[in-house]
């Protein structure tokens, strides 16, 4: 019976440990979402409550957990980052996602953006070309449930023709310039948002748009720093 | 003794040399170039930190002196490749430097443990110079032996991997340390010889290896699926990789109306850096489609030129482009030996034998000089800028982008011709505008007016400038305007360009540079300089600096919370120098006062030490940039500046290390500006600048071996001490140049080192020998 009492006791420790744990990680997101996200004037609805919802602390480095909310990019490994907090809510919102969109995503990298995508859109699909990475996100987006993504390792700049066209283009790596199979899968009034320049430089976050003659304008957002966009 | 001291410094002076050498060529692989040459400037710390602590140490170590020879000496061996490994081992990543701290933690690590064999090489030629008995043939071994070690680094870097020649700077080190074996009797010598014995078979059986940061571009490109290096070339230029797999595809400059395929292409790597792609093509087939929708191909719209140079054509696309475009003789210069060898030799199939093709000739050559001495004309001269922005340093002298050689550019086109400069549009834009800036001053010293000669296409990402000095006629502005609508780019300068027509398609906040084009062409360039957040001013002869873009203002956009402006690489360059050298200043400021408290009575000499040791790396640095600015080529020019310096510096003290040094401070306060006058005025190449340089270097190398002798005397304390003074100061002028050379221009940079001399010779007068 003391054994049964222990093991209970030590099992109700861990547990409310894990709770509490939880409970820091979702205040540290709600104040992400308000000092580095609201603060700097995103204002969707949905972007913001993705942004609360979906848990970064899951998407980083275990030594980095610590900075899993903090105002920067965190690296993930084999060259590559977790965008900082900001920048993903920030080329979400400029997509303008309704919730009823089928949304590319080039360079899934941890699987965080492609987490809040699913939170704002109706399908997603992301390509990733290290396949260390490939793995990892597919084993964690798995755990977490996340049905409305579809996963591929493989070469992004030639896109998903199977799966085109797409409402909206997310492309989370920069480009050394816009790849026409992307422009080739965009919907007519679809949206891409990219970032281009070299990866030593400051890049442009560029809105590209695609208008009813199928013309294509883009706008310079801001300047960011992404890792480079890898090709198969 | 005394042969064994000179026989060591000599050989531990070239190998710590050889180390410093070879290791900011690996450091630029492992980092970035402006980076590992902070890095180690600030590493060369131990020099003067040395002096300071054997000034303290030195009457304990009176009794032992060959045991505490020997010990530098090998210490100094043991550390270089113990420090290489330790830092590699750190991990840093300097480009997290922008957002995370740890980042910086790293960066204090990896310096602490690079001052290691600086600090204990210095100790052991600090020793030598305490203990000798004559300071002028001791202090011509050191600088000797650093002109060898110089030479060692220079000729293991030709030919062997860069972490491969790290072994010369161990050897030579080692070399060194066996000097004591004789007088250390039999336990010492086999203890000697053991340690030398084991060294050796470590640095075989385990080999320094090579590291590159996982930013860089190469590291990205091989993590990719299926990434992986095909080919690899070793040289003074670089180390020279091609990475592909089915990989990597490159095109700036491509429209967003393009949709066809784009073929089968490779990376060329230049240290890890992108610099731009190989693209497979068979001469079969006509050229790949996308080439007719590069901007590049737009200069060929409007001018049909029958002859075309261009200028670092590196893996071929603006060859291939040309030839898309029907030009019946393309010219291309390649300053880069690996590359040219690359694309002659076993890339020359996958190319199609694009550099053999008829009517293509590319040679190995560097451009300046090739263009200072080819007869021909060309009606189309095709220059990329955004090579240097890729290095990123602010500090790296930019001949072929300064105002006198795009005047002299222009001056080479046959009639109806154009010069084309083509690169990044950055973010802001400012390599953009200073080229806008610099071609519209080349044009008016040929007493044009810019406003009809300058035509300015972009993108979101890329600039294309045609500067024609016979002028856009209207008939070819409207051919421009029209490709450029065809092909979705932007007009930001054309003759006759009305409001409505800019920012179209790729709309940029406030269209910077159709406004800087307006204020440069109306004559209003000095209203543009003053009020923009970066150094705009075109680079000149005096300050040829093309991709020196920071001044104070910039850091205001910086840390203006809400434009949150990341820095670009040239930035971060300029900005790790100004921080080394105020860290150097403080650093030099502590070490040199921390033995005054012990050292009784207190040594004389400090502001004669310290003025020689500033005034010599302002005068070296200097006059390394401006040789590199006359022989286009730095691998040529460091050796040669280096070595004529150390050899020639090495004889003076030989000669004239005994004499009293005023005449010898005040020979080289009037040598400084002659050599400075040799270098742009004497013909002859590397030889006539060996020749302006001698001289100078000549007499600097008197005063400090004369100083020693008349000044401080024989005390071995204040000896290392005043070596430990003259190496601080040498790294605050050597960090210290670079920024005066930037702010000011070479002359003024000259005329300072001129000063310093002319400052110890004047204290002299009131100083007794």
């Amino acid at each position: 019976m003391k054994t049964i009492t222990a093991i209970s006791l030590a099992l109700l420790l861990l547990f409310s440990l894990v709770l509490a744990g939880e409970e820091e990680y979702r205040a540290a997101r709600f104040k992400m979402v308000a000092d580095q996200i609201e603060a700097r004037g995103v204002k969707d609805p949905a972007v913001l409550a993705a942004m609360r919802q979906v848990p970064r602390h899951l998407f980083v480095l275990e030594e980095d957990l610590k900075m899993a909310y903090s105002d920067q990019p965190l690296p993930i490994g084999y060259g590559q980052t977790i965008s900082q907090p900001y920048i993903v809510a920030y080329m979400t919102e400029v997509l303008a996602l309704t919730g009823q969109e089928k949304v590319l995503e080039i360079g899934t990298g941890s699987g965080y953006q492609a987490a809040v995508l699913a939170a704002t859109a109706k399908e997603v699909y992301s390509i990733e070309i290290v396949p260390q990475l490939y793995q990892s996100s597919r084993d964690l987006l798995d755990r977490l449930g996340c049905e409305k993504i579809k996963l591929k390792l493989g070469d992004g700049y030639f896109g998903w023709p199977e799966q085109a066209p797409f409402d909206a283009i997310i492309v989370t790596c920069a480009a050394g310039h816009i790849p026409p199979p992307l422009i080739e899968q965009l919907k007519v009034g679809g949206k891409m948002v990219i970032p281009v320049g070299r990866p030593w430089s400051v890049q442009s976050l560029v809105l590209a748009e695609k208008d009813d003659q199928g013309q294509v304008r883009t706008r310079s957002l801001m300047a960011v720093r992404f890792v480079p966009l890898m090709r198969e | 003794m005394e042969r064994a001291r000179l026989f060591s410094i000599f050989f531990v002076s070239g190998g710590i040399l050889a180390f410093e050498v070879t290791l900011t060529r690996v450091f630029a692989l492992t980092y970035w170039h402006h980076f590992a040459s902070l890095l180690i400037s600030l590493a060369m710390v131990g020099f003067g930190s040395a002096g300071s602590l054997l000034a303290l140490a030195l009457p304990r170590l009176a009794g032992r002196p060959t045991a505490a020879l020997t010990a530098t000496a090998l210490g100094a061996a043991l550390s270089i490749p113990l420090a290489y490994l330790g830092a590699l081992a750190v991990g840093l990543e300097p480009l997290a430097l922008a957002w995370s701290a740890s980042a910086w933690r790293d960066l204090g690590l990896v310096f602490l443990i690079l001052v290691g064999p600086f600090l204990l090489a210095a100790a052991h030629i600090g020793l030598v110079l305490a203990w000798t008995e004559k300071p002028g043939r001791a202090y011509a071994a050191n600088l000797a032996g650093s002109a060898a070690g110089c030479l060692a680094a220079a000729l293991a870097l030709a030919y062997l991997r860069p972490n491969q020649a790290l072994y010369p700077a161990l050897g030579l080190t080692l070399l060194g340390s066996a000097a004591y074996l004789p007088a250390a009797g039999r336990r010492g010598a086999a203890f000697g010889g053991a340690a030398v014995v084991i060294i050796v078979f470590l640095a075989w059986a385990w080999p320094l290896p090579l590291k590159f940061a996982p930013f860089k571009d190469r590291s990205a490109a091989l993590a990719a699926q299926a990434g992986r290096l095909e080919d690899r070339a070793v040289g003074l230029h670089g180390l020279t990789e091609i990475i592909g797999g089915p990989a990597f595809h490159y095109a700036p400059g491509l429209s967003l109306g393009c949709s066809g395929p784009l073929p089968e292409q490779r990376g060329l790597f230049v240290d890890g850096d992108l610099v731009g792609p190989i693209t497979r093509w068979n001469p079969e087939d006509p050229p790949p489609d996308f080439i007719q929708c590069l901007m590049q191909r737009l200069a060929y719209e409007v001018i049909d030129p029958g002859r075309v140079l261009i200028i670092n054509p590196g893996g071929g696309l603006e060859v291939l482009t040309a030839l898309a475009a029907g030009v019946g003789r393309v010219t291309g210069v390649e300053e880069n030996p690996e590359i040219f060898s690359l694309m002659n030799g076993p890339w020359s199939d996958f190319t199609g034998r694009l550099y053999h093709r008829p009517g293509v000739k590319v040679i190995r050559a560097d451009p300046a000089v090739f263009l200072a001495r080819t007869p021909d004309d060309f009606d189309l001269i095709i220059l990329g800028y955004g090579g240097g922005l890729v290095s990123g340093s602010g500090l790296e002298v930019t001949r072929l982008l300064t105002v006198e050689e795009l005047t002299a550019r222009l001056g080479r086109l046959s009639p109806g011709g154009a010069l084309v400069l083509s690169g990044p549009l950055m973010n802001p834009p400012r390599a953009s505008i200073k080229i806008l800036a610099t071609a519209a001053d080349a044009l008016k010293r040929l007493n044009l007016d810019p406003a009809e000669r300058l035509a300015l296409v972009r993108d979101w990402n890329t600039v294309l400038l045609m500067v024609r000095p016979g002028g856009f006629s209207p008939d070819q502005a409207e051919q421009i305007r029209a490709a450029a609508r065809r092909l979705n780019f932007d007009l930001s300068v054309l003759p006759g360009l009305r409001p409505e027509e800019i920012n179209r398609f790729h709309v940029l906040p406030q269209e910077p540079l159709a406004e800087a084009g307006r204020l440069i062409l109306a004559g209003r360039s000095e209203e543009l300089f003053d009020r923009a957040y970066f150094h705009l001013r075109p680079a000149t002869r005096d300050r040829p600096y093309f991709f020196h873009f920071f001044r104070f203002r910039t850091l205001d956009l910086i840390l203006s919370p809400r434009s949150g402006q990341p820095l670009g690489a040239a930035e971060w360059g300029l900005l790790f120098t100004w921080g080394g050298f105020f860290t150097a200043l403080l650093l030099a400021f502590i070490g040199i006062l921390l033995p005054l408290v012990r050292l009784r009575p207190g040594p004389r000499g400090l502001p004669f030490f310290g003025l020689i040791g500033l005034g010599y790396m302002l005068a070296e640095i200097t006059l390394l940039a401006e040789t590199i600015y006359r022989l286009g080529r730095p691998a040529l020019a460091v050796p040669l500046v280096v070595g004529t310096f150390l050899l020639a510096s090495g004889l003076g003290s030989r000669w004239w290390g005994d004499r009293p040094p005023k005449k010898f401070v005040l020979a080289s306060a009037l040598a400084l500006p002659l050599a400075l006058a040799g270098l742009r005025w004497l013909p002859g190449g590397a030889v006539g600048a060996g020749l302006a340089l001698a001289p100078a270097a000549l007499v600097m190398g008197a005063p400090f071996a004369g100083g020693l002798t008349h000044l401080v005397g024989s005390r071995p304390g204040a000896r290392a001490w005043a070596f430990g003074v003259n190496g601080f100061f040498s790294m605050v002028g050597a960090l210290g140049a670079g920024l005066l050379c930037l702010q000011a221009g070479h002359t003024p940079a000259i005329l300072a080192a001129g000063l310093c001399y002319l400052s110890a010779g004047l204290y002299l007068r009131g100083v007794k020998s």
